[in-house]
């Protein structure tokens, strides 16, 4: 088990001077407190920084080490700085020192290039060759799993992405997660045992192939197995090649996220072109039909004259109407005259006529037949003439465009008024926006879609020679059985040992999914007893573990939350770091960079209750507001092994005091 | 505490008592602890295990 004794800096970011930090030896949690910018999260790399050479920063950025150096320390004139680490690891004494200082001593530095860094590690007393150093830390702690002892809210909150399917970061996890509970060991042992497996099966072969009634089959069987060879490598080198194509995709993503804000601008600016390229095709629409419209613009030219002839023609129509009434009337009058004449009764009073009335009659019945056939004749054509002309005139009116074309033209202004306030948006946008940066967004997201394309393209390969390995292997096993039948009694040393071989290999291939499942069960089982000890609410059952060990709350009823609060996030992952730590065969101290920043009081005193049973060793970087001091005292007991405070001298330089007086 | 690898050790065991009888309990115990001391060294973890499977050979015949 590995434990850290102390931790010695030497002008580390704020830490000016030589300053040291002592790890209690006992089994228990440490703080340390520190107040936003004092050099907590500094601390936590300088650890890094001594065990794997480099320092990761932000989104999991490299920082480089020259922006490290103390300020102050640099103004005096002293360009280097260095950390100590001392540890034991199964009962041996390590100290670790890592060094960044100019190449040419006397000349100041102006640049990285201008800089050496040198890593020493001494087992108890020995210093170690550079090849045995790097085997011997990655055995100690392997960069992969040290995610689950060095870590921050930030890589709390990565855990998130166990819950996303496919998401890259989640497979990155689940990997390192693996690493730490010892599947690579079942993983690697397969491979070793496959290597040994083909060896052990070429040597059949061999020796088949060199006696007379087994030489064809022999030979086929070497061949096939070369074939069998040449596909597993190619399926290998495929599988490689896909890896280093997700691997530059991945950097192209991390790098849009970081530009992510202009990234938003930029595809608003996109959709907004989009916009203006559909108003400018309803423009063009626009125009042609008010050409079409305008090409009947001359009958709007003849409108007063139309009106004035509909006006005449109205009143013609009017008269003619009139004249035809009055005919009608003289018609009727005549006809009852003539009846007078006939009977000498008076048709309206039913008197009998008086001499002299006849001849009377006579004349006006005469007067009034010549005024109805003066009227009457041509009357009723002329009255259908003017008629038709009216309505020929009316459809010319119906026909004018003038409305139409008042009609386009408003439309035409309206479209062209959303265009520049479209642009006039576009402009704003293009203000907002670094156009360097822009460009650099499309040609990223560009580079990301072909690295997409090539992906699949690569995928598509895998599967066709994974087809082909796949025949191959079932033709390879048809004449190793039917060797095996042929040379009964032969070479049976070469196949007990290749029989060995198949039975080694077929128990670790089973093996790693069966190690996965109790795995995951075992995580799901423990990471659920350590949440239901942590968290606050009272109804929350259990977690429920996924393929990537992503895990879920479920609630007593059953239901799964499936959005939860980032403080039920923060909970969750403390849950699932225990839950691994239990169950991982490497166990090591955890040092927790600011772990309560969203966590509520009484989610803080159970956690804080908690970690006493997470490891031998915890070490806890926080900020006052974050962990009240009494409070920490009062519930770890005996359990809390030591304080330190970080005391600001100047805004360059943090000093470490034993003790946990805080500085104000 | 020393690291525990025992439990993948117990889910081969129950591989191998279940379908590989004829193997050794001691052979695949020690494959998985060679694979766990050479984690980091995959040339060494190949030798070691191509020499424990030999000196297994060797015992039986």
């Amino acid at each position: 088990m590995l434990h850290f004794n102390s931790i010695t800096l030497e002008n580390f970011g704020p830490y000016k001077g030589q300053q040291q930090i002592e790890f209690p030896e006992q089994a228990g949690v440490g703080i340390i407190y520190g107040e936003n910018m004092r050099g907590k999260t500094t601390l936590l790399n300088a650890i890094r920084w001594a065990l794997f050479g480099e320092i990761l920063g932000r989104g999991e950025r490299e920082i480089s080490p020259e922006e490290l150096i103390n300020w102050e320390s640099k103004e005096e004139g002293n360009h280097s700085f260095r950390v100590t680490l001392e540890f034991e690891f199964e009962g041996d004494d390590y100290q670790l020192i890592r060094e960044y200082r100019p190449k040419t001593e006397g000349v100041e530095p102006n640049n990285a290039e201008d800089y050496t860094q040198d890593g020493f590690l001494r087992e108890n007393g020995t210093i170690l060759g550079p090849d045995e150093q790097e085997q011997r830390l990655n055995t100690i702690l392997p960069r992969q799993i040290s995610r689950f002892f060095l870590f921050d809210g930030e890589l709390l909150q990565q855990y998130q992405d166990l819950l996303v399917d496919q998401s890259e970061m989640g497979e990155k996890i689940r990997l390192a997660i693996e690493r730490i509970l010892g599947v690579p060991v079942l993983k690697n042992g397969r491979t070793d045992l496959r290597t040994l497996l083909d060896e052990a099966e070429s040597a059949v072969a061999d020796a088949a192939s060199k006696k007379a009634e087994t030489e064809e089959l022999g030979s086929q069987i070497q061949a096939t197995q070369e074939r069998v060879k040449g596909h597993r490598n190619e399926v290998e080198k495929l599988k490689s090649e896909r890896g280093n194509l997700v691997d530059k995709r991945n950097k192209k993503r991390a790098e849009l996220e970081n530009i992510e804000g202009i990234q938003t601008q930029i595809e608003r600016r996109e959709s907004i072109e989009a916009e203006i390229e559909q108003l400018e095709e309803r423009l063009e629409r626009k125009e042609e039909k008010l050409e079409d419209v305008l090409s009947d613009a001359w009958y709007a030219a003849l409108d007063p004259v139309l009106q004035d002839r509909l006006e005449e023609l109205k009143d013609q129509r009017e008269k003619l109407h009139q004249g035809h009434i009055d005919t009608q009337v003289a018609d009727e009058l005549a006809q009852r005259l003539e009846t007078a004449s006939r009977t000498g009764t008076c048709p309206v009073c039913d008197q009998d006529l008086e001499e002299g009335d006849e001849s009377h009659l006579t004349d006006e019945i005469k007067s009034l037949r010549e005024t109805a056939e003066t009227d009457g004749g041509s009357q009723g054509e002329e009255y259908d003439d003017v008629v038709r002309a009216i309505g020929s005139l009316q459809d010319v009116q119906r026909t004018n465009p003038k409305e139409q074309i008042n009609d386009v033209l408003d439309d035409l202004a309206s479209i062209r008024v959303d265009i520049a306030a479209k642009k006039d948006d576009i402009d704003e946008i293009n203000q907002n926006i670094d156009e360097s940066e822009a460009k650099r967004a499309t040609s990223l997201r560009k580079d990301e879609e072909k690295l997409t394309k090539k992906i699949g393209i690569k995928e598509d390969a895998i599967d066709s020679e994974q087809e082909k390995l796949t025949k191959a292997e079932e033709n390879l096993d048809k004449l190793q059985d039917k060797l095996d039948r042929m040379s009964d009694g032969s070479f049976t040393e070469e196949k007990e040992r290749r029989k060995l071989y198949e039975d080694l290999f077929d128990i670790f291939d089973k093996g790693v999914s069966s190690y996965r499942d109790e795995l995951r069960d075992r995580v799901e089982e423990d990471a659920s007893d350590i949440f239901i000890e942590l968290t606050t609410e009272p109804e929350y059952a259990r977690l429920e573990i996924n393929e990537n060990y992503g895990l879920t709350i479920v609630h007593e009823s059953g239901d799964r939350i499936t959005v939860r609060s980032s403080g039920a996030e923060h909970v969750v992952a403390l849950a699932l770091m225990g839950a691994l730590q239990n169950n991982a065969p490497l166990k090591g101290p955890i040092i927790m960079d600011s772990p309560f920043g969203r966590l509520d009081s009484g989610h803080v005193r159970n956690v804080v209750e908690a970690l006493p049973n997470l490891t031998d060793q915890v070490l806890l970087l926080v900020y006052r507001d974050e962990l009240d001091q009494q409070e920490a005292r009062e519930i770890l007991g005996g359990q809390l092994r030591k304080e330190y405070s970080m005391r600001r001298e100047s805004a360059r330089h943090t000093k470490l005091v034993e003790g946990g007086e805080i500085d104000e | 505490m020393t690291d525990d690898i025992s439990d993948i050790k117990d889910t081969l065991e129950a591989i191998r008592t279940e379908s590989y009888t004829d193997l050794p309990t001691g052979l695949v115990n020690d494959l998985v602890q060679i694979e766990y001391d050479t984690l980091e060294d995959r040339e060494e973890s190949l030798q070691r295990v191509r020499k424990r499977v030999e000196d297994s050979l060797s015992e039986d015949n």
